[in-house]
Parts: structure tokens; C-alpha cells; sequence
């Protein structure tokens, strides 16, 4: 039973999620120092990290071939994830587990979110990793968070296909899914939502209305095309809309309701008469049918359907001048610098205007024209270019790099390869997907630290989740994961919570260094691979000689078995380059 | 007993590990010495209720006419005078001291007990404001309102800088860290006087520093929890990389680009920070009689009580605490969680307030509340929106108990209070006391000179009564005067 589940291993679910060998390096086409250090910083931007291995064969294939690969490849499915772990369940194959942790029949297995397998397994084996990078990018502009609403499934597979969808598709669509999404519904509260009833009185919610202008499309402040501040003849900025805008949308939102056999408006028995996987239905009768005037003076006629006036609404907000630029910018900020210039802005917002084929909001477009821009490859100012990396990049990015294995064949683990970070070890790093603590997102895109960045009017969002907690957490995490060969580690990765919330791991994954370990015995040599992988070559020589020093002390003649040296060696190289300014601030 | 970062070292079980970072030590930076003026202790305790608190939910109006149109307005989410489930009902606070009837909802009757008592009083429809406005004047000038009204994110950092006149990427520090850039902020012993039991936050920010986040330093994020891990045989490499940064040898001048700069020297100051944060942990106070609940907002408040009891070991005059309460932004469950929530907040401040009162500091602290703003008094069904005036708390021996100050508005959606067409809809109210007047006699209190108002408060002088000779503005009367002690 057991050798069956371990054959099923790997390979089941190569359709869309485990990446195929790399084809082995061609020999006419060696790339040279400066291609391979250009495709791992690519790698850096537009994926969850790459092994060498793979950063050798994008510089082989060329960067804008690998691009173009990337932006026709199809989004991993989510949902598609979901079901095949239902799929597995209902055909037996976690019957082992089942048997040696004495779960009940009835209990799933997993005692995580199907969302975290799905995420941990589309984010580590997917192929689709740029489409994944930038649904992250948009998971942390449309927060919707398992943190504030609570515990039941409320299907978030289903809310993140939606950003998997918008990545690569059009943004007009995408404020459209999400207006409908049911776990949007439940998080800004429009769900349910009723027309006014001034008599009582009582008036629609205006929450979903006000993020979506503040926060989804507009902002607060009328933008240039560039995503400067307009200002009025006093030097003012200007708002670009005001509280009654506001009342006026919230009217638009109204009469949403979770869809499912018993759909009614009012029924919030999500979990067993209605379904959240679903887009929300309107009714009719609990939608205000009167005119409206909206942001921008565009007018909404009464008496029309409600599906109408939500899609005339979305037209305006889709069409308003801020949207192209306030969404790009925050693109940028996601993907490669957190200060774009506004020249930078302002040519992916043209993009965004129109994609050359008169089409308004192709994503695809706008993500191809931030990774190409020349201002992502030769920055006009390098001293003020680049972004701190996500704290949770920062961690995981390291499992792509240095991939997992399976430390011991023998022990048992989850069938089909399928295994979830567990996302409560994660203490202190404080960024885990679809759980920021607000609307807010984990960071503000205008935080700005106090010092030499508010000095000089530079934002740095990430640097909001930088403080001496989690820096500190990060390094400990970082050093259980790396120095201690899993057993810290292996908590991250795969384990079992009884109902005492007792965790029990369940085999143990370990970073394979494969050919680093013949690379130890030379610390120069150890340190430009690293240096290449994890920094594209941008350690200062301070720190290069300072790391050879320390690998050196690391004496493999201390050791019985010179091959557990070499492995401490290359351990404690990556944690130490974890914690460098080089391998955490992209530049 | 006063704190000494040698003794400690040559002392503490730590010290073995700790010894070995001697050059660094010695470069530790020479103090300020501002905080050593002072004679006595006193603390200032900021309380954020975070996502913008339904406070009139809270303070409720309970004259029978006033409380009708109460009821009127918030529909189904008005408390009841007689209820059909107590959960629902009220409580009258004392009238000793206010010339209209209010109350507390029935599940805060530790907010009663202290009010009644004299250790609590509320601050009615405080909010920012660039200058003082009516209904007439919002609407002929919004030039002169607070940018970015109703807007979570930018009016949580106006309450927190009372800057209302600065957008976002500009709001980077908070009125308690200005306070500290004029004393020092940093304590004789190199300790920050501004501790934050809820992480990073802008009130405490100041140019010379941030707060010291206070952790457990044993927990997985602590440093603690870095040398336990030890056992390892490479441990002393893991020390000596630390070394690395610690020591400068890897420092922000290797770096032109200033994110990398930044990064570098806040890792180093995250590090210098959890050692400080570690040496004095080991002199908080313990508390033999108070219980305090185990939610986690009740759990900060006693840490801050602990660390306020040791304050002599670390030579601290002058302390600062942040404690932030998330979840406050109530556009459904006003009847669910909110009740929740403002039972641990009741059961908390009791709590507090008997913990101080156990360690013999009561006199010497003052607790204060601050949210994002307050909400609209009608309904969506089940929740409020995003208004703008709110009431406060402030609690402690020193303040002016049994009293609600400023003022209470009256529950007229046509009165002259109310923030334009929109806010007679939603029933908005426009502050009647700014965040400075209110924040203005916290600050005096706390010790800072009439003529640095301004540096702490930079729109103060709006709210000075110039014409009558004063330099601070009209006092909202939280504090009681040294003759009000005596009698």
C-alpha cells in the first residue's frame, strides 16, 4: 500500500502544476555571465525564485522568449486544485493517513484551507509563474482576508481564480468578478446590501463603494496620466470624489445576495443553502431603481435592471483617467520598484489606455510593458531604484531555489506530491496569502519609513512589515529551516493537527543542494553561485570576502563525513546571505 | 535598584553569550538627559481602537428625549432603555457631575463602575479638524477640512500625527514621538522611552527614533529564541554573521542605494532594540492581585502595568505606551462582535485601572483612546458607516473623573453640527473639540513647555484663544488641577 502511494509521487499532477525537467543546457548556446545574472534578476521580479539550473535555461531560451512563454501559458485553476484533492480523498488514496492518525471517517484529512495546498503547490511545482506572481500583486490591491472574516470555507480557491483569471485578463473583467465574488460580498459587506429606506431610516452600506473607488481603481486624489498628483490653481490636490459619490455608488451596490438552491436575499447560510463558490445574484426588489449620479457626473437612469446599473457603474470607474495610472503604479511597486519614475508610470498607463489594439485594461499587456520598460532594465537613478522584497517571498522563494525532497522515501506523506506550508509557523513574518489584517493590505504602496527614505520622499511599502519583531522572527525561521536540516523545517511543510492543535509532521522535506555540496569545498565558488542565484550578482565585494571567511571556518576536517560539512557550508552560506541588503532589497 | 547595562550583563544567565559582543557594547550611544529633569514618573498610555469605533454606541444619550431620538435615528442598532435581552440594555452613569443623562450599554459595567468613581471621563465628538467649523462653514469651505475625510487609512494617521492636513506619504510620525524628539526619547540607559505593545505604529514615531516593540523574547519571533537555538554546533557562526552587521563590518556606507542603506540599518537597529528589549523585561513588575482576562488586548494592558512598575530599574520620568485594538470597523455585527469587544475593553480597563492602583501608580498615568473616526449614526442594516466626530476615554488618577467634556451633540440630523447634506443622511458629526485641544492637555501634563506646543501639535496655535492673552488652547478640563487634588 505504501510503495503505491509513494510511486504516485511526483508525476500526477504534471498537467498543471509540477514543472517538467528543464531541458539539459544546449551546448551552443552558453550564456554568459551577464545573461545568466539578467535572467535571475527576471527571476527575482516574475517568479517565486529559480534554481540555477532553471535560471541557466531562461538565459539559453532568452529572456523575451521565456516572457512570451510565460504570458500565452494557461493560469494554474485553483478550484481544479480543490477538486482533485476531493477527488484523491473520495478514491481512497488518503486512507493510510487516515488509518495511522485514527481520523474519523467523515473528517477531511487536511486540517488546513484547501486554499494553502493549492497555493503552496501552484506556488512551488506551477509552471504559470509570472501569471501567479501578479495574481499575488493583485491578491494584496483586492484584500480579501481569511484573517477578518473567520474560519469557514468560504471557498477561496474560487475568489483567487479570479485574480489568476485577471492576471493575464482584462481589468474591466476582473472588477467585475470581484464586485460579484461572494467572499468580496462578505468582506466590504455587500452582500445583503438593501436599497434605502430614508423613512426608518436606514441606508445602504458603504463600504464596498468606497474601497472600490479608494482602493481598487481610482485613489484618493485626482492623478496626471503620468500618476502624479493633479493640482488645482492653488497648488492643491484635488479629490477625486467626495462623500455623496459615495452614497451614490453604495445605491448602485444594492440587492446582492449569495446564489445556491435556496438563494434569497437576506440568507446568509453560506455554508449549506447557499454556495460562495458562486458569483452573487441580484434581486430586484432590494435594489434601489432611482437615479443615480456617480463619480465623474456620470448619470445612471432609474427603473433599469439592476445588472445594468452595476455594469454602467463599473464602465465609469473602468474608464475614469486615475484608473490606468493607480493601478499601474501599485503593478510596478508589486513587481519591480517601489519609486517608478513618472515617465515610467505614465508608459505602462498608456498601455493600459489601449494595448495597440484599441482594447482599454489588457493585463497582459500592462505586465509585459513593466517587465520590459527600459526602465526596469537600466534605471535613471539606481540610488533610489528597486524594492524590498515580501517578507513571504523572501521565505518561500528559497524552496524554488534550493527545491525540497522528500528526506526519507519511507516515511509516509500526502499522496500526489501534494503537501501545504503551514502557515502557522510562520510567526512573526506577518504576510501569509488572502490573511492581511485589513482592506488594507499587509502595507500601504505610499508607506514611507522614517529616515533617509522620508528624507527624501521616497516610499518603500514593504518596509511597514520591517520592524524588530519580525526581523528577527524571519532570521529564526530562516536559520531552524536552513541550519537544522528539516526538523524545524518540516513543520513548515507538511503536517498533521489533531484537535488539541498538537501538530505531528508527517515526513520531512529538506532543501536539496544537489550540486552545491561539490561546490563547498571552494568557498569562492560556493559564494558566486550563491551570489548569481539569490543576489544576480550584486553582493558588494565586502560582503563576498566576509562570507568566504566564514564558510572557511566552517572546517570540513571536523566532520566524520566531509559531505554533512559541505552541507553546513552551503547552509549557512544561504542564511547568511538571506539576511544581506543584496538579497533583500531588489534592485 | 537602577538599571545598568554592565550589571546586567555581568549578572544575567545570558551573560556568557552576551559577553561575547564587548566592541559592541562599548559602542553604545551616549544619552540624551532630558528625561532626568523630571522629579516623578508619569506615563502617557495610547489606546487605538482600530477601524474607527461606533463610540456612540457607547456613550449613549439618556434624557428620555434625547434618548428617543437616539433610538429613532440608529434604528436596529439602538440600545433599549427596557430591553427584551439584558445584552441589549443600559446602564445610567452618575450625574453628579454632568447636567445631562448618559449611559454605558449594560455589558460595561466595569465602564460604569469606573466612571462613577471618579478615574474615567469621556471626551464627547473630538475628531481632527483644521479650525473650528459649522455645518454652513463645512459646506462653503472644504478647503478648510481634514484631507481625505471618512478615509480609514488616512484619518487613522491623523489621529495618530493630528496632522490633518498631510496626505499619506507624508504621514510618518506621531505627536508622542514628537514629544519625545523634544525630551530625548532615549532613557539614560539607552532604553527608548516610547514602548509599543502592538508593533510598529506613526503616534510613536518621531524623528530622533520608532518605539521599542515590546515582544515576548522567548517566543518564536524573539531574540531569545535566536540563542536557544544554540545547540547547534555551528551556533557560533550564526553569532559571528550577526557580528557582521552588529559590528559594522557590513554597514549602510557599503551601500549607495538607499532602500539597501535602510534595510541594513534597521536589521541593525531591530537587533540593538531586541537586546534592549530583552535586558529589561527582566524588571518588569510582577502583579500578585490583579487579573486581567486572557484576550489579547486585556493581556497588553497588564504588560504595560508590569513595565510601568519597573520603571525605576530603568531610570525612566517619562514613558509612552501604544496598544492598538483591531476589528473596530463595524459596518455589520454592530450588534454581534462589537458587544464582544467592548466587554474585554470594560473588563480591561478595570483591570488596568486596579493594576496601576496594586503597584501604587495610579496617580502617575493616564490612558487615553483614539480610532480612526466615528460612524455614522443610521443604519445600513446591522452596521454604520465611516463619520467623523467620536468620544474618547481617558482614564487614570490624574484625570477629572465622572465627567463627559467637550460636547455632547444633540441627536438633530438638521442641527448646525452636522457635516453637510451627506452627514444629514448618515448623521456625521463635525467635531466640536480637535485632536489638538484634546491631546494639547495630555501633553502639558505629561511635562512638555506651553511654547513647544506647537512643535508637537504643529496647528495648535489655530485652537489658541489669541484675543485673551493664553498660549495654549481652551482647556477641555481632562486633567484636574492641582487644587482640585488637594480638596
Amino acid at each position: 500500500m505504501r510503495s503505491s502511494i509513494v510511486s504516485r509521487s511526483a508525476h500526477i499532477f504534471c498537467a498543471g502544476l509540477l514543472i517538467l525537467p528543464m531541458l539539459a543546457p544546449l551546448a551552443w548556446a552558453e550564456p554568459t555571465q551577464e545573461e545568466l545574472e539578467a535572467a535571475s534578476r527576471l527571476a527575482a521580479r516574475a517568479t517565486f525564485g529559480m534554481s540555477y539550473e532553471q535560471i541557466v535555461a531562461m538565459a539559453e531560451q532568452g529572456l523575451d522568449e521565456w516572457l512570451v512563454e510565460q504570458l500565452d501559458m494557461e493560469c494554474t485553476s485553483f478550484v481544479d486544485i480543490e477538486q482533485e484533492i476531493r477527488d484523491m480523498e473520495e478514491a481512497g488514496e488518503y486512507d493510510e493517513i487516515r488509518e495511522r492518525f485514527d481520523i474519523n471517517e467523515g473528517n477531511s484529512i487536511w486540517f488546513v484551507d484547501h486554499f494553502d495546498i493549492a497555493w503552496t503547490n501552484a506556488v512551488l511545482y506551477g509552471e504559470d509563474q509570472l501569471c501567479q506572481r501578479v495574481a499575488w500583486a493583485l491578491s494584496q490591491i483586492f484584500v480579501v482576508s481569511r484573517k477578518q472574516i473567520g474560519t469557514p470555507p468560504y471557498q477561496w480557491t474560487t475568489y483567487y481564480d479570479n485574480l489568476m483569471r485577471g492576471a493575464f485578463g482584462n481589468f474591466r473583467e476582473l472588477l467585475k468578478d470581484v464586485t460579484y465574488s461572494a467572499q468580496m460580498g462578505i468582506m466590504l459587506s455587500h452582500v445583503n446590501n438593501s436599497r434605502p429606506r430614508p423613512e426608518k431610516p436606514r441606508y445602504p452600506d458603504e463600504n464596498y463603494a468606497r474601497e472600490l473607488m479608494q482602493l481598487f481603481s481610482l485613489g484618493l486624489f485626482e492623478l496626471n496620466p503620468d500618476g502624479t498628483d493633479k493640482l488645482d490653481g492653488n497648488g492643491a490636490t484635488i479629490p477625486t470624489y467626495d462623500s455623496q459619490d459615495i452614497s451614490e455608488l453604495a445605491r448602485v451596490m444594492t440587492g446582492f445576495a449569495f446564489d445556491g438552491e435556496k438563494a434569497s436575499f437576506g440568507n446568509d447560510q453560506w455554508q449549506v443553502e447557499t454556495d460562495a463558490h458562486l458569483p452573487m445574484i441580484l434581486f430586484k426588489w432590494h435594489h434601489d431603481k432611482g437615479r443615480k449620479v456617480i463619480v465623474g457626473g456620470t448619470e445612471i437612469p432609474a427603473g433599469q435592471e439592476p445588472e445594468e446599473d452595476v455594469e454602467q457603474a463599473l464602465d465609469a470607474i473602468f474608464e475614469h483617467a486615475n484608473t490606468g495610472p493607480f493601478i499601474v503604479r501599485q503593478l510596478i511597486q508589486h513587481l519591480v520598484t517601489s519609486n517608478p519614475t513618472s515617465d515610467y508610470v505614465q508608459r505602462v498607463a498608456e498601455v493600459f489606455a489601449d494595448d495597440g489594439n484599441g482594447q482599454r485594461g489588457n493585463m497582459k499587456q500592462v505586465v509585459r510593458a513593466i517587465l520590459t520598460d527600459s526602465e526596469a532594465q537600466e534605471p535613471e537613478n539606481p540610488d533610489t531604484f528597486g524594492k524590498l522584497k515580501d517578507p513571504l517571498i523572501r521565505l518561500i522563494s528559497l524552496d524554488r531555489m534550493f527545491p525540497l525532497k522528500l528526506e526519507d522515501p519511507d516515511e509516509p506523506f500526502w499522496p500526489g506530491g501534494l503537501h501545504s506550508y503551514n502557515f502557522h509557523n510562520f510567526s512573526g513574518v506577518e504576510q501569509v496569502p488572502l490573511q492581511a489584517p485589513h482592506v488594507f493590505n499587509f502595507y500601504s504602496p505610499f508607506y514611507s519609513p522614517k529616515g533617509e527614505l522620508s528624507d527624501s520622499a521616497l516610499v518603500a511599502p514593504a518596509f511597514q512589515l520591517f520592524d524588530m519583531q519580525t526581523t528577527i522572527a524571519a532570521s529564526n525561521l530562516l536559520w531552524s529551516g536552513q541550519m537544522f536540516s528539516g526538523s524545524h523545517w518540516t513543520e513548515w511543510h507538511l503536517y498533521y493537527d489533531d484537535e488539541n492543535g498538537e501538530s505531528y509532521p508527517v515526513g520531512r522535506y529538506v532543501p536539496d543542494y544537489g550540486d552545491y555540496l561539490e561546490l563547498a569545498d571552494s568557498s569562492e565558488d560556493l559564494v558566486e553561485r550563491l551570489n548569481l542565484v539569490m543576489c544576480y550578482g550584486r553582493m558588494t565585494d565586502n560582503a563576498r570576502s566576509l562570507l568566504e571567511l566564514r564558510i572557511r571556518r566552517i572546517d570540513l576536517d571536523d566532520y566524520e563525513d566531509e559531505d554533512e560539512g559541505r552541507h553546513d557550508r552551503v547552509a549557512f552560506a544561504v542564511w547568511y546571505i538571506t539576511n544581506l541588503p543584496e538579497f533583500n532589497v531588489e534592485t | 535598584m537602577t538599571f545598568n547595562r554592565r550589571a546586567f550583563l555581568q549578572t544575567s544567565a545570558g551573560a556568557g553569550v552576551l559577553a561575547a559582543f564587548g566592541p559592541w557594547w562599548s559602542t553604545a550611544l551616549a544619552a540624551p538627559k532630558m528625561q532626568s529633569d523630571f522629579e516623578d514618573y508619569r506615563a502617557l498610555v495610547c489606546v487605538l481602537f482600530a477601524g474607527g469605533m461606533d463610540s456612540f454606541n457607547l456613550l449613549i444619550p439618556y434624557d428620555d428625549g434625547e434618548y428617543e431620538q437616539y433610538a429613532k435615528l440608529r434604528d436596529d442598532l439602538a440600545y433599549q432603555k427596557n430591553p427584551d435581552d439584558d445584552e441589549d440594555g443600559l446602564l445610567e452613569l452618575s450625574r453628579s457631575r454632568t447636567d445631562r443623562r448618559f449611559a454605558v450599554p449594560t455589558l460595561t459595567p466595569e465602564l460604569r463602575d469606573l466612571f462613577d468613581a471618579g478615574d474615567l471621563s469621556f471626551i464627547a465628538n473630538v475628531g481632527p479638524l483644521m479650525k473650528h467649523m459649522n455645518r454652513e462653514q463645512f459646506e462653503d469651505q472644504p478647503h478648510n477640512r481634514p484631507l481625505n475625510l471618512e478615509s480609514h487609512s488616512d484619518q487613522i494617521a491623523q489621529w495618530q500625527s493630528a496632522s490633518s492636513d498631510l496626505p499619506l506619504p507624508q504621514q510618518n510620525v506621531g505627536w508622542l514621538g514628537r514629544i519625545g524628539d523634544q525630551f530625548g526619547s532615549t532613557l539614560s540607559n539607552n532604553l527608548n522611552m516610547n514602548w509599543s505593545l502592538s508593533g510598529n505604529n506613526q503616534v510613536q514615531t518621531g524623528t530622533s527614533g520608532t518605539s521599542l516593540v515590546v515582544v515576548d523574547p522567548h517566543s518564536d519571533t524573539g531574540f531569545e529564541r535566536f540563542w536557544e537555538q544554540q545547540e547547534h554546533h555551528h551556533f557560533s557562526e550564526k553569532e559571528a554573521a550577526f557580528r557582521d552587521i552588529f559590528e559594522g563590518h557590513i554597514s549602510p556606507d557599503d551601500y549607495n542605494n538607499l532602500l539597501k542603506r535602510s534595510h541594513i540599518r534597521k536589521l541593525k537597529q531591530a537587533m540593538d532594540d531586541n537586546y534592549e528589549a530583552v535586558a529589561a523585561s527582566s524588571f518588569f513588575a510582577g502583579l500578585e492581585k490583579t487579573e486581567f482576562g486572557d484576550d489579547r488586548f486585556g493581556q497588553s494592558l497588564k504588560k504595560v502595568v508590569e513595565v510601568i512598575g519597573g520603571h525605576e530599574h530603568i531610570d525612566a520620568k517619562r514613558q509612552t505606551f501604544f496598544v492598538s485594538s483591531g476589528g473596530w470597523d463595524h459596518h455589520e455585527e454592530l450588534k454581534g462582535g462589537f458587544k464582544e469587544q467592548i466587554k474585554d475593553v470594560s473588563r480591561a480597563f478595570k483591570s488596568f485601572r486596579d493594576g496601576l492602583d496594586e503597584i501604587g501608580m495610579l496617580d502617575n498615568v493616564v490612558l487615553f483612546t483614539t480610532s480612526d473616526f466615528g460612524r455614522t449614526l443610521t443604519s445600513n442594516g446591522g452596521g454604520s458607516d465611516h463619520g467623523w466626530g467620536g468620544n474618547a476615554m481617558a482614564l487614570g488618577g490624574p484625570v477629572r473623573g465622572e465627567r463627559v467634556l467637550g460636547q455632547y451633540p444633540d441627536m438633530d440630523l438638521a442641527g448646525h453640527q452636522i457635516a453637510g447634506e451627506h452627514g444629514a443622511d448618515r448623521g456625521t458629526f463635525i467635531p466640536t473639540t480637535s485632536l489638538e485641544e484634546y491631546f494639547a492637555e495630555l501633553a502639558l501634563w505629561f511635562g512638555l513647555d506651553e511654547e513647544d506646543l506647537n512643535k508637537v501639535l504643529p496647528n495648535v496655535d489655530t485652537f489658541i484663544q489669541k484675543d485673551e492673552g493664553a498660549t495654549k488652547p481652551e482647556s477641555v478640563g481632562i486633567i484636574e488641577s492641582e487644587a482640585e487634588t488637594e480638596s
